[in-house]
């Protein structure tokens, strides 16, 4: 009776042992695994910083004006560009025949020319476009 | 452990007694005593192994049954990364980085180990120009271990360095402070030496803020708009530029949570290259300097007597004679030699009203309502360089008087804008700050004044925009109040009428203030445009009207249509005199 006990005790150890040396083994490699991820991590976040900061280097606003003035064509918004809902005419009756009669456009006037400072392009162009566009077509009527 | 040994010994005797009785085993004499000490050292043993495979079982059950899901956390834990930088970063108030520690590689030799000093010397002073060739010359031949050369390089200067394969150079890694936007906020961030350690503004405010590992690189988040920032710096450029002024003062302040949401004082730094800037541009005129603030104090004397009723709205005072006191007069620049009302005192920017209406409150009242509003104490900002007001020493009729349009008490524009925004919100103190605050820090303010003196002072100011010596300040649609305010700069006791401090500070849309923007320019001179003149109406207005045509839009303000009936009236002062045009002052 104390034979098979004691056999199956060892067997029991013996297989727990292995099991944990293996389990042991497992973590360590784990562990290795986790803080070379930490390391790239944490060199990725230095990248990441760089990038951040070349990112705000880049977005300095008298860079992004100079760049908007060169590139678009706009102006500052005025404030007789930007209307409420409740100012905006109601849709007329089409049975009237009156419908053609002008009404106030809105918005009420056209942007000032604000932005455009003297050496500075932009500004000039939208209109100045516009003006051109409408020249070119009509010289080819 | 001997007696206890003893007790057992006892037990085993009796035992031993009791089974010699039943006459199992008996032994005679030295053998039974050596079996019995043999037992009695069995049963310890046994007890101690006993105990320690409790104790053992008993840890076992705690770890895998009491403690069950405590690792999963701990495990989670260990994977929360932290950097490694020695400085946390500063953002605005979107978000946006202002300034950061960035890892960069620092160039140092071993001259013992360098095998050609003077070769090296050429090569490396060929590709880093800013090196002078015969220092490093000097620096290779020391024969030290150690020498600096550059301390941090450029990513790509690190590899043309590198790619010389020089022997003795070696890199070490170090981390700089970057400042992205160069001059952009200087005063407000400050800088740090090449070591990483703040000394000026909030990088040495909140040094060990900024450095403490525990909080794990969390960024300090300041109030201000790099946005808003940039206009009124551009603005502010334009105009000390145009009239020539030594140094100009700019401050946004949001009323309702006295956050500042741009400051800037002019000549500035670029933090980068901190060691290059002058005194004078490293000064930060925006808190630490005080100027006398001339006629914009007399909002607060309006304020002061509204709220202490010592006169209406269409109450008045004879201003047509200078007020002689002591060796002192004084007198109106543009005189009208007649009874002011208090809403002409206040446009007209009439010294001898202001001066009478403040005579009427009393100085310890005076005292106490400018205290109320900050203007006599240093202000709590975030920042080492916050200057002390200049006070009169003794508070007589005189400092009355002359307090009362802003001279003979100097305080700092962070004050100025604090104390107006506190007028125009509707009457409630909010400590201005520099770091980001929740919105309902009004609620946490003190009341300073009725909310009606705040609106009846609030239309004097939007007068003075649309009729009176603020014109220039101006913004189609958002509604500018405001008030100009001219002080001559005093000078080995005196004032000298040529050296002025000229500013305005107003605020937008005056009908429901949401912002609070203040410039100051020192020593302006007038130019051909302004025919000449150099006060606060002529140069400091148009900084204000900029700003506030440009930051508006931004901030989701609303234009108001000004041509509107309702919104004019609603606007108006009860105004005595026909004649709206007013002179500049």
């Amino acid at each position: 009776m104390i034979r098979p006990i004691t056999a199956g005790a060892l067997c029991l150890t013996a297989a727990v042992s292995v099991g944990l040396y293996a389990l042991s083994y497992e973590v360590q490699r784990l562990e290795g695994i986790l803080a070379d991820t930490n390391t790239a991590l944490l060199k990725e976040r230095e990248l990441v910083q760089v990038l951040d900061a070349e990112w705000s280097y880049l977005n300095q606003p008298e860079r992004l004006r100079l760049l908007a003035a060169r590139h678009l064509d706009l102006v500052a918004v005025d404030p007789h560009q930007i209307a409420a809902l409740q100012e905006l005419p109601m849709r007329p009756d089409p049975s009237d025949d009156l419908q053609l009669q002008p009404q106030t456009p809105l918005p009420k006037q056209k942007p000032s020319m604000p932005m455009a400072r003297k050496g500075e392009p932009g500004g000039k162009s939208f209109i100045a476009a516009a003006l051109n566009a409408i020249g070119e077509s009509r010289g080819t009527d | 452990m001997a007696r206890i040994e003893g007790s057992h010994m006892v037990s085993e005797h009796q035992r031993q007694r009791r089974e010699c009785a039943d006459g199992a085993v008996s032994f005679d004499g030295v053998t039974k005593h050596a079996v019995e000490v043999g037992r009695t050292r069995i049963v310890i043993t046994g007890v101690l192994f006993a105990l320690c495979f409790t104790v053992i079982g008993l840890r076992l059950f705690d770890l895998m049954v009491l403690r069950g899901g405590g690792e999963p956390a701990l495990a989670a834990a260990g994977h929360k990364v932290v950097t490694d930088v020695q400085r946390a970063a500063i953002v605005d108030r979107n978000g946006v980085l202002l300034a950061v520690n960035l890892k960069t590689a620092s160039l140092y030799a071993n001259p013992q180990k360098v095998m050609d000093a003077a070769e090296a010397a050429d090569q490396l002073s060929a590709v880093l120009p800013d090196l002078d060739r015969d220092q490093v010359f000097e620096k290779l031949t020391s024969g030290r271990s150690f020498v600096w050369l550059k301390r941090n390089l450029t990513p790509a200067q690190h590899y043309t360095v590198n790619r010389l394969g020089l022997p003795g150079l070696s890199f070490q890694t170090e981390e700089k402070r970057i400042y992205p936007h160069g001059a952009l906020m200087a005063h407000i961030l400050g800088y740090t030496d090449v070591d990483s350690n703040g000394i000026a503004g909030l990088e040495k405010y909140f040094d060990t803020k900024l450095r403490d590992p525990g909080s794990a690189g969390e960024p300090v988040q300041v109030s201000l708009d790099v946005r808003a920032q940039h206009i009124l710096r551009d603005e502010l450029m334009r105009a000390v530029a145009e009239y020539r002024a030594k140094a100009g003062v700019g401050l946004v302040m949001d009323v309702r949570s006295g956050e500042v949401l741009a400051m800037v004082s002019l000549p500035d730094y670029d933090p980068n290259d901190a060691g290059q800037a002058s005194q004078d541009a490293l000064f930060n005129r925006a808190t630490l300097g005080v100027y006398e603030m001339g006629s914009t104090f007399k909002t607060f004397t309006v304020a002061m007597a509204l709220e202490s009723g010592t006169v209406g709205m269409n109450g008045g005072y004879d201003a047509t004679d200078p007020i002689r006191i002591s060796r002192f007069t004084i007198r109106d620049y543009h005189a009208k030699r007649r009874w002011l009302s208090v809403p002409e005192i206040y446009v007209y920017s009439s010294n001898i009203g202001s001066a009478k209406m403040a005579m009427d409150v009393g100085a310890p009242r005076q005292r106490r309502f400018l205290d109320k509003l900050g203007l006599l104490q240093k202000p709590d900002l975030e920042l080492p360089e916050v200057g002390s007001p200049l006070l009169p020493p003794r508070w007589g009729d005189i400092n009355t008087m002359t307090v009362s349009y802003g001279h003979g008490i100097a305080v700092t524009p962070v004050q100025m804008a604090g104390a107006i925004s506190a007028t125009v919100n509707g009457g409630i103190m909010v400590p201005p700050t520099i770091i980001k605050r929740d919105d309902n820090a009004m609620a946490a303010g003190k009341r300073v004044m009725s909310s009606r003196t705040s609106v009846a002072v609030r239309r004097l100011m939007r007068q003075v925009v649309a009729f009176g010596t603020g014109k220039r300040a101006d913004a189609p649609g958002y509604m500018v109040g405001g008030k100009t305010g001219t002080a001559e700069k005093s000078f080995r006791g005196g004032y000298r009428r040529k050296a002025l401090v000229s500013s305005f500070v107003g605020a937008f849309p005056i009908d429901k203030p949401r912002y609070v923007v203040l410039a100051v320019l020192d020593e302006p001179q007038g130019t051909k445009e302004t025919h000449g003149y150099a006060t606060g109406g002529w140069t400091a207005a148009p900084v204000v009207g900029g700003v506030v045509s440009r930051l508006a839009p931004l901030m989701g303000i609303e234009p108001v249509d000004e041509i509107d009936q309702d919104e004019r009236k609603a606007m108006m002062a009860n105004w005595r005199q026909k004649g709206r045009a007013v002179a500049s002052f």
